[in-house]
């Protein structure tokens, strides 16, 4: 999984967002580092949509411009092996690191 | 902006653009208004950066229908970041184009005023075209090498 993919599950773990929501919080998560385009966004929603990742639903409150997504119980099992894994990664880093070290 | 944008979206193929397309350019207008009062260099990043996702995004979403499950996904970011162009090399590729084509004018245009004058200057002309054509590649050549180099290619020796 790469990071604008997995900023975007995570951007959506905490809450249901609409896509320009999904973006900017993107943007605020990595300090500015990652700017996703929208033609770069949707097309990774649209990826995670066909993998059934995410799904879109329909808030009273909104318009047809302004449809929501949120995380599926499938994406979000396949967000938590991905940070379960990055963790297993960090640690051994950080024992490598501090073998090397000492 | 808002009438090229749209014009983009049309390079999407049609089940596309009908899903996503609407929601697109809503997300595309508010972040428009949020850079409005920025730089103009900013803002220039933001356009380059849209036309680039939606041409990016219209070839790979054709693709994918094309191909089906078999497209890799999410391939585009995937790639190593010593390896990405940086920004600077997507402006002067740009730059090179336009100096191309321009070149290119610039030549026929003298080629045009040649022949007009051919009778008199028969045995100049081929010489002048010559050394245009010369010139043009040369410049061309030496374009494509400095992005080359600047796109990083040269650090591919130093990977085991």
């Amino acid at each position: 999984m790469t990071e604008p993919v997995l900023l975007v599950l995570l951007s959506l773990a905490e809450q249901p967002r609409h896509g320009y929501s999904i973006l900017k919080d993107v943007e605020h998560m990595s300090a500015g580092r990652v700017v996703l385009s929208t033609g770069t966004l949707y097309g990774a929603l649209q990826r995670l949509l066909a993998q059934g990742w995410i799904e879109r639903f329909e808030n009273d409150d909104t318009s047809r411009d302004k449809r929501s997504y949120r995380l599926t119980a499938k994406g979000r099992h396949n967000l938590q092996a991905e940070i379960d894994r990055m963790r297993h990664l960090t640690r051994l880093a950080g024992l490598r690191v501090a073998r090397k070290e000492a | 902006m808002l009438r090229l944008y749209r014009s983009l979206l049309r390079l999407y193929p049609a089940t596309y653009r009908d899903e996503f397309g609407p929601e697109m350019t809503s997300v595309f207008v508010q972040a428009r208004q949020d850079i409005r009062e920025q730089s103009l260099l900013r803002r220039g990043f933001f356009y380059i950066r849209e036309a680039g996702g939606l041409l990016s995004g219209a070839a790979h979403s054709h693709l994918g229908y094309a191909l089906g499950s078999d497209w890799p996904q999410f391939r585009r970011f995937n790639m190593h970041r010593q390896f990405r162009f940086p920004r600077s090399t997507v402006f002067l590729m740009c730059v090179i184009l336009a100096g191309v084509a321009l070149a290119i004018d610039k030549a026929q245009h003298v080629q045009a005023n040649l022949s007009g004058a051919q009778l008199r200057t028969a045995t100049a002309a081929p010489l002048i075209l010559t050394f245009i054509i010369v010139y043009i590649a040369a410049a061309a050549g030496w374009g494509i090498l400095f992005a080359l180099r600047k796109t990083g290619m040269h650090r591919l020796d130093e990977v085991e």
